[in-house]
């Protein structure tokens, strides 16, 4: 009973402030849209980086003198350390042939002998595909004996945080300005309708309507703004990211969990933004 | 039942009243007269505690201004009816919407209010307008519902803020026989007026409100 009033109420607030309120649900649609797309492209991001991270590798060489036996006592040793998926054995005469596949050229066309040392390709564990863990990695087997030298792509590595860096900060700056935008307005379109419904709201407290109860539909009217927004913001998303998928970009990310969490974050917005505003200028009235 | 006790009113530096002091007993009728600006909507303020005074107390049943929760104020107000000089209705609700708002509000189950009001319109001859708006009835007939809606939840004391201030005299003197009835059935009635010639009518103890002082009862 009690909250179908405060429903039907928070309705007729909606109706009231036609224009506040759909500056407010153009808002959530807008920031909830933005949002969606910035997630989505994080997720993608995070494939592509994925896909780039398994990549790396460190690449191990041996030096020219150690023997069969002293390869493998340094396989053993490299096996120890932590963050190692794989280790793969080139010996010299693959290595001739790699440099031979890469750059076409014969070695012993030029030299007579084999001049490339045998090395480990080592693959890392997904979660030690980061810059710093890698360095650690290497410190551990440039310690370790007959090692000659260790490789990796650093400067891909390097240049890759950095870059998710600057673009993970710059969404999260960006979300965080539309959120706060879009919570404003809505806290002003609340602040409208308790201006405009002041007459109903003083003959509630006339009759005794408890001030949790005076609250209700300003609150069930910010969480309808927030919802409102969010379906249409969801919707739009939904079907742009299918329309992308079909027919630009098929390998395109996306999960039906971000569009849940809109709808919920709408109303989350929603409710909060109004809560603020009636606990500020109900006590004016 | 009421009782002020040296109560003191300003609002924003400006002293509305001075050391006022009286009491209304249970199922009485007073009067507050004196001219527009004297203070008597505030009175009536403090009674229901949507104003608290600045130095003195006020009590109200068992309830006193110094003391009282702000959650027990709704609860208190179920109890007290008051109806003004502007009627204060709903201009988007009928007739029956408008008096039952008052039970809506306080979480009442449907069925009973709906039992409830149209009792209470028929008592007051005004079933057959339920679902005419405000706009569509006069002066005296939405002083009538918004009546009706103080009465629902039975209050014992009736407030009443120049509520023969907009209406003719006929209407008036009609308002003011039904407000006399509603006392004889045992609820008190503090009214505000400077309609002499009404309280000449139906005379009853009258206190006199002069620039914020009780100069008279």
């Amino acid at each position: 009973m009690s909250i179908l009033f405060s429903i039907s109420e928070g309705a007729k607030g909606l109706l009231k402030t036609r224009m506040a309120s759909t500056l407010s649900i153009s808002s959530i649609t807008l920031t909830l849209l933005l949002l969606g797309i910035f997630t989505i492209f994080i997720l993608n991001l995070s494939s592509w980086i994925g896909l780039i991270r398994e990549k790396i590798e460190i690449e191990l060489f041996i030096e020219l003198s150690a023997t069969d036996k002293d390869i493998e006592q340094l396989k053993k040793q490299v096996t120890e350390i932590e963050g190692i998926a794989a280790i793969n054995y080139v010996n010299k005469a693959q290595a001739a042939q790699r440099f031979k596949d890469e750059t076409g050229q014969d070695i012993y066309e030029v030299l007579d002998f084999n001049p490339f040392p045998a090395s480990f390709i080592l693959t890392l564990k997904e979660e030690y595909r980061i810059y710093k863990r890698v360095n650690e990695i290497r410190l551990k087997l440039e310690k370790l004996p007959h090692v000659d030298e260790v490789v990796y792509k650093k400067s891909l590595l390097e240049t890759l945080e950095r870059y998710i860096n600057i673009v993970f900060t710059a969404i999260i700056i960006a979300s965080l300005i539309i959120i706060f935008i879009a919570s404003v307005l809505i806290y002003n379109t609340i602040r409208l309708t308790i201006y405009a419904r002041r007459d109903i709201i003083q003959i509630m407290r006339l009759v005794g309507a408890t001030e949790g109860f005076i609250k209700k539909p300003f609150i069930i009217e910010g969480i309808l703004q927030g919802l409102i927004g969010a379906i249409i913001a969801t919707l739009i998303l939904y079907y742009v990211s299918k329309g992308i998928e079909l027919f630009i970009y098929p390998y395109l990310v996306y999960d039906l969990k971000v569009f849940a969490a809109l709808i919920v974050f709408g109303f989350i917005i929603g409710m909060s933004s109004s809560y603020a505003s009636v606990g500020k200028h109900l006590r004016n009235i | 039942m009421i009782q002020f006790f040296n109560v003191d009113l300003s609002y924003s530096n400006k002293q509305i009243l001075y050391h006022i002091t009286f009491q209304i007993n249970k199922g009485e009728f007073v009067y507050l007269i004196g001219p527009s600006g004297a203070g008597k909507s505030s009175i009536l303020k403090l009674i229901n505690f949507s104003e608290f005074p600045n130095a003195g107390t006020v009590i109200v049943n068992q309830y006193s201004s110094a003391k009282i929760k702000r959650k027990d104020i709704p609860f208190l107000r179920r109890r007290i009816g008051f109806i003004f000089q502007d009627f204060k209705l709903l201009p988007d609700r009928n007739v029956f919407d408008n008096v039952a708002f008052a039970l809506l509000v306080t979480g009442v189950k449907k069925s009973t209010i709906k039992k409830k009001v149209l009792r209470l319109l028929t008592e007051l001859g005004l079933s057959n307008i339920r679902n005419t708006y405000p706009r569509d009835l006069s002066g005296g007939e939405q002083q009538r519902v918004a009546i009706a809606r103080a009465l629902l939840n039975e209050p014992f004391i009736l407030l009443a803020d120049e509520p023969t201030g907009n209406l003719d005299p006929r209407s008036a003197l009609e308002i003011l026989g039904i407000i006399e009835e509603i006392n004889h059935r045992g609820t008190a009635v503090l009214m505000a007026t400077h309609n002499y010639a009404l309280i000449k009518r139906y005379p009853h103890r009258t206190m006199l409100l002069d620039q914020g002082v009780l100069r008279s009862e």
